[in-house]
């Protein structure tokens, strides 16, 4: 009885999985952290999101690959608003893709945090290097958002170290005034910026961040956005 | 006849220790005096009228888009902004605005940058500049400038972070406040400011900021920022990286050390219940 319950499961647990067990293979390399409390965070760059309608099955994570980044490690980061909580993950491109959008499950011991959470209050991204390196090109990745195709315009999360304006300019000059964060505990990102895709320069963007604090421009960083080739919206 | 003047006496002393009771519990508003060395503070104007800060030369950074060309000068970043120069000039700030006002370069430069949600934010005689406004003044002279005045709330410092300059860097708080039935305030409590405290003092709902009245000079490399605060249920609010924030209050030990009334009450009272016992072994021997 017990044997042939199980059993009428397993054609279930056999049928093909989304794709993505495909196109991402986890390399082992990772790590994920609840904390108490969190009071700093240093990264500039916290995430790079998109909008959409909530995903009906959350927590879901949906990632871009670029096409180009075919066979190549890429590490996927998330950190809540309030810094508490952060993840990093390591997968490898499958050699086949050809790029697009693509649904994650979430890797997590933190499901019923992640679930309650909006896209808002997640930020994730992708990056184009193994974990702990810092030098890759970054991709959009947005927690609990249903499936996108070719965004209006990327939401980019950035932690502008207490700045009073912020603004990013692509190659083209065109400039991107960011919004500041109004609710919550901002330790991670307390600005934010809607990018349009229209400005972005497939497949790589170089944009960088202005900052202005108390009256003064502080130290200029960039960061390389990767579109990849993504169809504009028809 | 006896009894008559043992029950007032008694009435006497349960009443002087009533006074002292109440000398103590009565709550007495209190006003802090800080005093600060800092390179920079933020200002919320009271009014619009509450400060005009004269200047002999000043510079107005007006920002424009990272693509457009325009006319920058030596004060400000010519990445973002256009300069405009000033001679003579005196600088009023919008009531609602919120005002930063800082030392670069080594103090070679006063920079103040106002924030008023989209709105004016200060005048410069007649004109107004919008928000946010960035005004330098180049080479600051504390002889040249004199007493900036104060009116609004303040905060002094800030915590310290990546590329924060704008530190307090060493000062002094005191408590005070006037004793019940006394004319003259006086010193409850003090305490020390350390690098990179951030300081400010707020209502009883510590969100508040009170008003407070001072002023800030320039003071060899950095501003000396002095306030006072009006009286009321206040506290300090001590900010310090690291550690939760800090309410400074007074407690009633401390109060009643500085109280003479208190003092006074107090040892009057044990003096003369002692005269008291005293008198009565004598005049009233064991055994009567």
């Amino acid at each position: 009885m017990r044997i042939s319950t199980l059993l009428s499961f397993l054609p279930l647990l056999a049928s093909p999985a989304p794709a993505l067990s495909e196109v991402l293979s986890p390399t082992g390399v990772g790590h994920e952290v609840f904390q108490e409390a969190a009071k700093i965070s240093g990264r500039a760059v916290a995430g790079i999101g998109f909008p959409g309608p909530r995903h009906g099955d959350p927590p879901a994570m949906t990632v871009f690959i670029p096409g180009d980044w075919r066979g190549e490690t890429v590490c996927l980061e998330t950190i809540s608003q309030d810094g508490r909580y952060v993840s990093e993950w390591e997968y490898v491109v499958d050699g086949d893709w050809t790029g697009g959008f693509l649904d994650l499950p979430a890797r997590t011991e933190y499901p019923a945090y992640l679930k309650d959470q909006d896209a808002a209050q997640l930020a994730a991204l992708i990056r184009r290097s193994a974990c702990g390196q810092r030098d890759g090109g970054l991709s959009a990745a947005a927690w609990n958002i249903g499936a996108a195709s070719a965004p209006d315009a990327l939401t980019v999360e950035l932690n502008s170290l207490r700045s009073d304006e912020v603004s990013l300019v692509s190659p083209n000059g065109d400039e991107v005034t960011c919004q500041p964060v109004e609710t919550g505990y901002r330790i991670a990102f307390d600005f934010l910026c809607s990018v349009p895709t229209a400005i972005l320069t497939p497949p790589v963007t170089h944009l960088e961040i202005l900052r202005i604090r108390g009256g003064r421009v502080q130290p200029v960083q960039g960061f390389d956005l990767n579109s990849g080739d993504v169809p504009a919206r028809p | 006849m006896r009894t008559d003047y043992r029950k007032y006496l008694g009435y006497a002393v349960l009443a002087l220790g009533l006074l002292v009771v109440i000398a103590v519990a009565v709550p007495r508003e209190r006003s802090f005096l800080v005093n600060a060395r800092t390179q920079g503070f933020t200002l919320q104007p009271q009014s619009h009228l509450s400060q005009v800060w004269p200047f002999a030369r000043l510079a107005l950074c007006e920002r424009r888009s990272a693509s457009s060309g325009g006319v920058p000068g030596p004060f400000c970043d010519a990445r973002l902004f256009n300069q405009v120069l000033f001679d003579d000039a005196s600088v009023s700030f919008a009531s609602g605005s919120t005002v930063q006002v800082a030392l670069t370069d080594g103090g070679d430069a006063m920079v103040i940058y106002v924030r008023n949600d989209g709105d004016i934010a200060l005048h410069i005689d007649d004109k107004a500049v919008g928000s946010p406004a960035t005004l330098v003044i180049p080479a600051p002279q504390s002889s040249v400038i004199g007493a900036l005045p104060l009116s609004g709330r303040l905060t002094v410092g800030n915590i310290p972070a990546s590329g924060e300059d704008q530190l307090l860097e060493a000062g002094e708080y005191q408590i005070r406040g006037r004793p019940l039935l006394s004319p003259n305030a006086v010193t409850w409590a003090e305490g020390r400011l350390f690098p990179g405290d951030k300081v400010s003092v707020v209502a009883k709902d510590k969100a508040i900021i009170r008003e407070a009245i001072g002023h800030a000079s320039l003071r060899d490399g950095a501003i000396g920022v002095q306030f006072l605060t009006e009286p009321g249920n206040s506290y300090l609010k001590l900010e310090r990286l690291g550690a939760e924030p800090n309410y400074v209050g007074v407690t009633w030990i401390q109060r009643s050390l500085a109280d003479p009334l208190i003092i006074f009450l107090s040892v009057f009272l044990a003096l003369l219940v002692a005269a008291i016992d005293l008198f009565q072994r004598i005049v009233r021997p064991r055994g009567d």
